[in-house]
Parts: C-alpha cells; structure tokens; sequence
C-alpha cells in the first residue's frame, strides 16, 4: 500500500466552538495517538486530506513541525447530511509492528445459486486482519461463482493472503445464497387487529370472566 | 402488509416535536445503497407501504429491499361534525418520526443503476425531499 505524505499542524483550538471555527477555515481536526507516547493534538487541510481519503489509502506519512511520522488512518468521523469530514484519528505505527486494521471483503463472478433464482446475502462486508502496514490490502477479493443454493462461504473459507492473518471468528458467515422468502399471506382479520395494550387495566366484568376462565 | 406495532403501551400519543438532524440510523448499514432523508417529517405506514410497493415492482429477483424505519406512533384525530372537548381523538393512523439525515430505505444485490431506478420510484411516494446514498467503505 501507497504511504502518502500530509503536511499536519500542531493545534491548540479543543473546544467544540475553536473547532468549529477551524473546520470553517478549510481545516479538519484531528488526532494522533499509540506506542505509548502522549497524544498530539493536530489539524490538517481539507484539501489536502480529501484526495488520500479518496485514493483509498491506510497509512500516511505525517510532516508535523519539521518532524516525520508514519500514521495510520484509524478513524474518520463524518457529517452524514453533508458527508464533510469532522474528524480524524491517526495512530502512530512501527513498520515492523503487526497492525490489526478491518478490510473490504469483495465479491467476484456470478454465484451459480444466483442464477438458479437464489438470493445471495453477503453478510460481512469487512473483515479485521492482522498483518504488517506495508502489506495492508486495498481489499479482498471471495470468488462466489461456484457458490450454489443453500451453501455459504466462511471465514476459515477464504482465499489465504501472504502476511496476512484472519482475526475474525473463523466459523463466521461471509456470504451465503438462499431461496427467496415467500411473502406471508396475512388475514384480513389481523391487517385490522388493533395493537395489544399492555398498560390496559381490564375492566370489572372482563376480571371475573377471566378469573372464571382460570377456575 | 400493514405497518403498525404489534403491542404497545399507550394506545394515543402527544404530537411532540422534531428537533435537530439524525443522529443513529444516518448511514447505510444492511446494503449498498440507501435513500436518506432531507427533512424531517411523519411518514405514515401507508406512504412506507407504498413506497415498498412501487420498489418491489422495480426490483429484480435477487435484490434485497430493507426499510430502516418503523410507524410507531400512532396518531389520532377527531371525527368530522363533533364539538370540541369529550377527550383525545381514536387512533387513525400510525407514522414513523423521521429526522433530516434518517436512511429510510436500503438496497442490496442489485447494480447502482437499477438501485438508482428504484429509489427513484420510492421518493414519489416519500412527503420528504430524499437523497441516494451509498455505503460508505472503510475509513
């Protein structure tokens, strides 16, 4: 994976006020924290943070203060009705350290369960790995194509990548094709029915019939 | 397939108010693609039927349809021609409180054209300006 350098600034806004201001003036806020060390609060350009996040690159090389740093991008907070990012977490890596990071898994080819009239449910859409930051893949490709109806494919089924390890529970359901649910005719008398009340005190005569019931 | 809870704890509400954007249910969780909401508002059962509806005539066989909100307030209302007072309405209906940023419906198992298509009809059923969305990848 690309290691891309991103110029950061020291930044002394915290509260949300000062953030803000800065978000307003092209700036994301952001953190770097790990390896036991203290936690260095950081800013950095928009425009120049937006194209990294965009080349889907993980790890960045961090200039703050004529000092550099290898960083990965541990977190991104978003706006969801803007899609503006609001905030970064980066955390401080070892090139010869193990990184556990969550991975795109993709599906590849046309299942044969599919075409029978399956429905295919692709149930985990990331998976967590564990392998050294140069060797992080983009993504990981599950060929499905002989994938019938009724079977899934596990984790412990995956394709096995070189320097990579697989941190997720290993009986886990990746993707799996099923037959269509058919739809549940439902009577009209239900379509009508009135919610149930469970707060509903029944009523003096209703008491007896059901206390009668009981007997 | 009528909208409404199976039990409740009041049968009638009070209106209340919607204050603020979505802050849960705001991102695509269950598909790839997803139709959010730009407003707030109370969309009724029978609007979230209807948009179901016109999404599964759009949708091929393998493409799966999600709703990610649920009606569960009910709201009620006086008969015509009745003189004020005498207490709250009957229950009529059944809305989900919906806030700016809320994914109402998501889609999985189908291309980004026909999901496109599909949200397309659904929005002309929505009371709220809506918007596509997509799932957003990792970091």
């Amino acid at each position: 994976m690309e290691i891309l350098d991103l110029k950061a600034e020291k930044r002394t806004a915290v509260r949300s006020k000062a953030v803000r201001k800065l978000r307003d003036c092209g700036q994301v806020p952001a953190i770097l924290y790990g390896h036991k060390l203290d936690n260095v609060m950081l800013s950095v350009k928009e425009d120049e943070f937006g194209p990294i996040l965009q080349s889907r690159t993980r790890m960045v090389l961090l200039a703050i203060d004529n000092k550099k740093e290898s960083a990965l991008i541990k977190d991104v907070q978003y706006d969801n009705i803007t899609d503006r990012v609001l905030h970064v977490d980066f955390s401080r890596i070892n090139l010869d350290e193990k990184v556990r990071i969550r991975v795109q898994l993709e599906l590849v080819g046309e299942s044969v369960g599919v075409k029978d009239g399956g429905v295919l449910t692709h149930t985990m859409k990331e998976i967590e790995i564990e392998c050294l930051p140069t060797a992080i893949p983009e993504k990981i490709k599950v060929d499905i194509s002989d994938l019938g109806k009724g079977k899934s494919v596990h984790v412990k089924e995956l394709p096995v990548v070189e320097g990579i390890q697989y941190v997720s529970d290993a009986d886990a359901v990746v993707v799996s094709v099923h037959r269509p649910a058919e739809e549940k005719v439902v009577p009209e008398e239900e379509l009508m029915a009135e919610p149930e009340v469970i707060t509903r005190k029944p009523k003096e005569g209703e008491e007896e019939a059901e206390s009668g019931k009981k007997a | 397939m009528r909208l409404m809870p199976k039990r409740v704890k009041f049968r009638k509400s009070q209106r209340g108010k919607i204050k603020g954007n979505a802050t849960r249910c705001n991102t695509v969780a269950f598909g790839e693609f997803g139709l959010q909401s730009l407003e707030p508002a109370w969309i009724t059962a029978q609007q979230l039927e209807a948009g179901r509806v016109a999404a599964s005539h759009n949708l091929p066989k393998e493409g799966k349809l999600t709703i990610r909100v649920f009606p569960h307030k009910s709201v009620s209302s006086k008969p015509i021609e009745t003189r004020m007072g005498k207490g709250k309405g009957e229950p009529e209906f059944w809305v989900a409180v919906v806030k700016p940023g809320t994914v109402l419906y998501e889609v999985s198992g189908v291309s980004e054209e026909i999901a496109i298509q599909t949200f397309n009809r659904i929005a002309h059923k929505m009371p709220v300006t809506v918007r596509f969305v997509r799932r957003r990848k990792t970091v």
